[in-house]
């Protein structure tokens, strides 16, 4: 997929998947593997610096939690804050797609 | 792992770490890519790939060092709150160009000018180091401050009873109102990082800061400071209020909304109730100085006269240009005969040099060269009335104009605090900004002639050393929590 395309989906994509529950960074990369039969498969390290930014604008906060294995994780949590930023891009996404499918469908659309 | 693996990993870190600016926090990225890495490198080898190749392709997933830490340097830098550190520099400029309208330009007026240099130097260096050492002595500055109490309420005590001497006791009570004022402004963040930390034990934590409040209540009393720390002990109750209710409100503090709410108001309304009762007839003489100050004129030195003095003359400012005295009236205003000959004022002296009011205008009278307004206006006018004298002198269009201003700049620290994303920088920069406008609004009621308790200052216009510092410890901890707000993790503190 186009890299600009990429960056500009995947905060969102990060935060609808925290919106059903809490998770830490690898987890995240898997589960946007699964979901969109690897058509999301990004550099890995370049989520952190998307989660970090998304911790700095209070749209998820972290805690750290031991795995089995006696690892230490960094789960991340969505903040309400968070809900609402998903909401809103979740609108722009649509508007967006909706424009690009108006486009590629053909033939003119007048305002009223 | 073995060591090879390792120093791949280390090395895939340290490239990372490279481009990161701020140090401390490289721990926290490090580990973080360092459990991803490991993850990574164990799921290649569920499915068969040697471990040395594992590594190194969980590393290659992982993109290029160099960027991640790009990126990772954006999230994370120190910061600078410019429009609040602008708006001090203008505030300091002002409170400098101030004392030399108000004091004439000499060499003597320059080095009186050095504490501001001092407040300065003090705003840079708790700018640069203040919140991370708040964080972490917020504890032992919580029992020096109660140490230096304890010693000295004992050395008091004891030097009372017994009938000794004790120079630093003696010391402490020539400097009163500045060991008062300065304990007070470090006790009002060190409460709520107080507060903050035992977060998760309830309404409990909010009972405890009320005890502690209690204690610092009960040294003053004790130690009949009120009169100097009515204004200051007011302001250390209710920004500390305010704190506390926007971080129960905010869900800061593991408490029920309502029962946090009540909880605070109550302890303040307590707290207040004690404060009046222990001071008693200070407390009766403070609220009249600030709604009846007339009631406190029996000489001119009372500060009762300054605020009647004030009120009289700014009833006859224009609204634009300086206020029209001839100069039997500025005779009549200097000598204080306006008031206590041909206004309603009875002079009640009782001993000293002006026990009688012709010996006070007698002693008034030495200074009439050259008479100005400057030298009609209440004692220490220019550092007590500065927003009064700018609308006696230009008129009340530009003195608004001037508050207003002064509103904004004040402004910047609460717009400062509410940037902070960290809780904790949050709820200690709030604290200190609503500090800083509880003593701007103690200011300004001063300056129209109600004022309460002993005058307060300006926060940088209008000083003196111990206010400046602990003005210049309020306005750095907030610079210094909007500093490292992307890089002081909480689980740190």
């Amino acid at each position: 997929m186009d890299k600009k395309m990429m960056a500009m989906s995947t905060a969102m994509l990060l935060l609808k998947l925290l919106e059903e529950e809490d998770m830490y960074g690898y987890q995240m990369i898997r589960k946007l593997e699964e979901r969109s039969s690897q058509v999301f498969s990004l550099k890995e390290g370049t989520l952190y610096p998307i989660l970090h930014s998304l911790e700095e604008q209070e749209a998820v906060e972290s805690y750290e939690r031991q795995a089995e294995t006696g690892r230490m994780r960094k789960y991340y949590r969505l903040t309400k804050k968070g809900g609402k930023l998903l909401q809103k891009k979740k609108e722009e996404w649509e508007t967006y797609e909706k424009a690009v499918h108006d486009v590629m469908k053909g033939g003119v659309s007048f305002a009223l | 792992m073995r060591s090879e693996q390792q120093e791949k990993l280390m090395q895939f870190l340290e490239d990372v770490d490279e481009q990161i600016s701020y140090k401390p926090v490289h721990a926290a990225v490090n580990e973080e890519l360092r459990a991803h890495v490991e993850d990574k490198a164990e799921v290649y080898m569920e499915y068969g790939v040697e471990e040395d190749e594992a590594y190194d392709k969980a590393i290659r997933d992982m993109g290029d060092a160099s960027v991640i830490g790009i990126q990772m340097n954006e999230a994370h830098h120190l910061r600078t709150a410019k429009p609040l550190l602008a708006s001090l520099v203008g505030l300091i400029c002002l409170g400098v160009a101030g004392n030399f309208v108000g004091r004439g330009f000499s060499l003597g007026e320059i080095l009186y000018n050095g504490y501001f240099l001092w407040g300065f130097l003090v705003l840079m260096l708790v700018t640069w180091y203040g919140y991370p050492f708040l964080l972490k002595h917020t504890g032992k500055i919580l029992i020096f401050l109660a140490v230096a109490g304890i010693l000295f309420v004992v050395g008091r005590t004891v030097s009372s009873s017994m009938g000794i001497f004790l120079p630093s006791i003696a010391v402490v009570h020539l400097y009163s109102p500045s060991a008062v004022f300065g304990a007070l402004q470090l006790a009002i963040p060190a409460s709520v990082v107080f507060l903050y930390r035992r977060r998760h034990q309830g309404l409990r934590s909010i009972l405890l800061v009320g005890g502690l409040q209690l204690l610092l209540l009960g040294l003053i009393a004790y130690c009949h400071f009120w009169g100097y720390a009515d204004s200051a002990f007011l302001t250390f109750l209710c920004s500390c209020l305010g704190a506390e209710l926007y971080m129960v409100r905010k869900e800061y503090l593991n408490v029920d909304k309502r029962k946090g709410f009540g909880t605070a108001i109550a302890c303040f309304l307590i707290l207040a109730l004690v404060w009046a009762g222990s001071s008693g007839k200070g407390f009766y003489e403070t609220l009249e100085l600030f709604v009846n100050p007339a009631a406190q004129t029996d000489t001119a030195w009372e500060d009762g006269y300054n605020n009647v003095l004030i009120r009289e003359l700014l009833g006859r400012a224009k609204g634009f240009g300086a206020i029209e005295l001839s100069e039997e009236e500025l005779i009549r205003y200097e000598t204080a005969q306006w008031y206590y000959e041909d206004g309603p004022g009875v002079w009640n002296g009782a001993g000293g040099v002006n026990e009688t009011l012709e010996s006070y205008v007698e002693y008034r009278m030495q200074f009439l060269d050259e008479l100005e307004l400057t030298d009609v206006l209440p004692q220490h006018y220019h550092n007590n009335y500065r927003i009064a004298w700018w609308i006696l002198r230009y008129g009340w269009i530009p003195g608004i104009f001037l508050t207003l201003l002064l509103c904004g700049a004040y402004g910047l620290f609460l717009a400062a605090a509410f940037r902070i994303r960290n809780r904790l920088g949050r709820s200690v920069a709030l604290v200190g900004g609503l500090a800083v406008w509880m003593q701007f609004l103690f200011y300004l009621l001063g300056n129209f002639g109600c004022q309460f308790g002993m005058f307060g200052n300006l926060p940088f216009v209008s000083e003196g050393l111990a206010s400046i510092t602990g003005s210049a410890l309020t306005a750095g901890l907030i610079l210094s929590a909007y500093r490292f707000d992307t890089v002081v993790a909480e689980r740190k503190m």
